[in-house]
């Protein structure tokens, strides 16, 4: 009985080297061009957190609301109701060092991954959207009051003032009651005090006036902040970019695992050359 | 080639005593070193292409670990996961083709024996130098960040002699180091007796029976619950093995069964004992470790269970890794653990096959408790003690080799 020596084994290999080396990049060159393998693809997107305005405080979902929400199961079967039959992709969520919420969806369907990523977020979003509600309830419930209370400005905003012709009015009357009385020559005494309560009066109304405006100024400028707040100050949790198609890339197979195909197909060669020698030569 | 083999056997020694001190000393990962080791054999291997035989096994058995690292490395993207696996049963290969074919038997197990040796004395005087100075002197020398460093070295461990005994010493880290908690030193202690056990049942030198005695009393110095099981494991085997060469003999007594009985009930005992040490039940170690190292298996599908995980869903579905089988199933699934092991097991039963063999008992027996420890901690894989594993190997390997029949 023939040994089969490493030295036998190592000449084997070396006289195949050549075709080795060719069945590797053949196989390089063809299994791409094949599609014997499915396609897998992957995206990932960056999800912004919810915010609320700084007066008006709202648990939103932050990464361990959103991850605990995803693992939940009842979530998985929303999911694939709600994705109309295209599949539910895979997910997974993961902060990275900065701190940013980062979800990676992969499949092997482009759609389902659109879908997937769509449906997820409409959720999310209904959960922010609730804490939401309850401030914005607040809020209009104070906008109601402010409302009423600047309508009661305005109506009564003229009712107090002291118009040229009040004065007028309210003059003559003097002047006639002093002619009436004729009681003293003296002009500073007879006009004097009048003449003072009519600039007290005048003061006195323009502050009053000024003092109005300023308070329905004021309160439009407050209901123009809540009404500000109620448009732009809660915002639910979105994505930072919308999801589509440009987003998707396939991470399966890639050109790494076509080389470690390759280099099994050419081991593979070499162990079955290696094999049947040794029957061959024992 | 008789002079390389003398001199790589005579290096890999010096490698399995003083790689984990100068590691521990350096606070640097030597792990490189294997390559080197592996890759020099190789060189002696191809230099003396023509005296090494091959078998059609080994041929199979390299191409088939080559292919699954390729596997692991470029298709599941997971690295080289699966080297030390393949070191351990190339370089076993290799050493049983370039080593033993050119080294008598004895020469080869004497040196084996020296590493026990030195390892055994190792213990004790890691022991009694901490009873008497502490073990200050050993933290500042050899310990590092294993955070930062990846390597552990000299750790303070906590020795459950503590509890019985009326001193306290640190649990025994030995020349490999705390590589593996205090696993290393009590499981190598297990060994060590098993060796100098059959040591003596060879040569009834009454040297050896005192050195695994040492070897037992190291064990109850710095114990482990996972060495105490290994022991217990060993001791009921020896006595197996000592039941079946006395089958045929006729019962005198039964006093010498009584006694056994009461012995194992006492062990049974005690180790019920040992696991309640730490925690409440046996229910609690049950729930915690065992149903916690395996439930997230139900969520595999069946490539996982074949080929392993991602190390993502490792973290997601796995929060224990206290047993050292399940873990190597998460990684490399059905096929890369069975791989590993059937090609250990099919080596024994081809070492058994020959039986003009010396000491294949002795080295069988070790290379099982040694895979038997993989229950806990894989003291086996850890730096050294795989060159240990690797030596009793390529001996079972060449035990069953075609050149071995041969010589016969």
């Amino acid at each position: 009985m023939n040994e089969f020596t490493l030295f036998n084994a190592l000449n084997i290999v070396k006289r195949h080297l050549l075709v080795t080396i060719a069945i590797f990049f053949a196989a390089y060159w063809v299994l791409p061009n094949l599609n014997i393998l499915e396609n897998q693809y992957s995206a990932q997107k960056i999800i912004k957190p919810g915010s609320h305005h700084n007066g008006f405080f709202v648990p939103l979902l932050n990464y361990p609301d959103i991850n605990g929400i995803l693992l939940s199961t009842s979530f998985r079967n929303y999911l694939s109701e709600d994705t109309n039959g295209s599949g539910v992709a895979s997910y997974k969520i993961s902060e990275n060092e900065v701190g940013n919420m980062l979800i990676t969806f992969k499949s092997n369907d482009k759609v389902s991954i659109i879908n997937t990523a769509g449906s997820l977020m409409k959720k999310l979003q209904e959960f922010d959207r609730n804490s939401i509600q309850v401030q914005i309830q607040v809020i209009n419930e104070i906008l109601d009051v402010d409302r009423e209370i600047l309508r009661l400005l305005l109506e009564s905003n003229n009712d107090y003032f002291l118009t040229d012709k009040d004065i007028e009015e309210w003059a003559t009357k003097q002047k006639e009651y002093d002619l009436a009385i004729q009681d003293t020559n003296e002009f500073n005494q007879k006009y004097k005090i009048n003449l003072v309560n009519i600039m007290k009066y005048k003061s006195d109304d323009t502050s009053r006036q000024i003092k109005l405006k300023k308070e329905i100024l004021n309160l439009q400028k407050k209901i123009e902040d809540f009404e500000l707040i109620l448009k732009d100050g809660f915002k639910p949790v979105s994505y930072y970019f919308p999801v589509s198609k440009n987003d998707i890339s396939i991470y399966f197979p890639n050109p790494i695992i076509f080389f470690g195909l390759s280099l099994l197909m050419a081991f593979l060669y070499n162990l079955i050359l290696l094999v049947y020698k040794y029957r061959k030569g024992t | 080639m008789n002079t390389i083999a003398k001199y790589l056997s005579g290096y890999i020694v010096i490698h399995v005593l003083l790689i984990s001190i100068i590691q521990s000393i350096f606070c640097q990962d030597l792990k490189i070193l294997e390559l080197t080791l592996i890759f020099g054999a190789f060189g002696i291997a191809v230099f003396n292409s023509k005296k090494i035989i091959l078998d059609k096994s080994d041929i199979i058995i390299a191409f088939l670990f080559v292919f699954l690292n390729i596997y692991y490395t470029f298709i599941e993207l997971k690295g080289l996961i699966f080297f030390k696996m393949t070191y351990v049963i190339l370089l076993s290969m290799l050493l049983s083709k370039v080593i033993l074919p050119f080294l008598s038997s004895n020469e080869y197990l004497k040196k084996i024996n020296l590493i026990y040796l030195i390892l055994l004395v190792g213990l004790v005087i890691e022991y009694l130098y901490i009873a008497i100075f502490g073990n200050k002197l050993l933290v500042n020398l050899f310990m590092c960040n294993g955070e930062m460093t990846g390597v552990r070295g000299y750790i303070e461990l906590y020795n459950i002699t503590r509890e019985i005994l009326p001193y306290h010493i640190q649990g025994l880290n030995s020349l490999m180091m705390a590589q593996q908690g205090g696993q290393t030193a009590s499981q190598l202690a297990v060994i060590i007796f098993i060796w100098y056990l059959f040591k003596y049942q060879n040569n009834k030198d009454g040297v050896n029976l005192y050195l695994a005695l040492l070897a037992v009393l190291m064990l109850f110095l710095s114990p482990t619950i996972a060495s105490f099981f290994l022991l217990f494991i060993s001791i009921v085997i020896i006595y197996l093995m000592y039941l079946k060469r006395i089958l045929n003999e006729p019962i005198k007594s039964f006093s010498k069964l009584y006694v056994s009985i009461f012995i194992a009930c006492c062990t049974i005992y005690l180790l019920v004992k040992i696991l309640t040490i730490k925690h409440t039940s046996l229910d609690f170690v049950y729930e915690k470790y065992i149903l916690g190292s395996v439930t997230g298996f139900t969520n595999f599908n069946l490539k996982e269970i074949l080929l392993g995980v991602s190390y993502e869903r490792e973290r997601e579905l796995f929060k224990l890794g206290e047993i050292s089988y399940v873990t190597q199933l998460i990684k490399f699934g059905f096929v890369g653990v069975g791989l590993f092991y059937l090609s250990i097991f099919y080596y024994i039963i081809r070492a058994f096959s020959n039986k003009n063999i010396q000491a294949i008992v002795p080295n069988v027996f070790i290379v099982g408790i040694f895979i038997l420890g993989n229950a806990h901690y894989p003291v086996m894989f850890t730096l050294g003690v795989m060159e240990i594993f690797v030596l009793h190997l390529a001996y079972i390997i060449y035990a069953g080799s075609n050149v071995k029949k041969n010589k016969f």
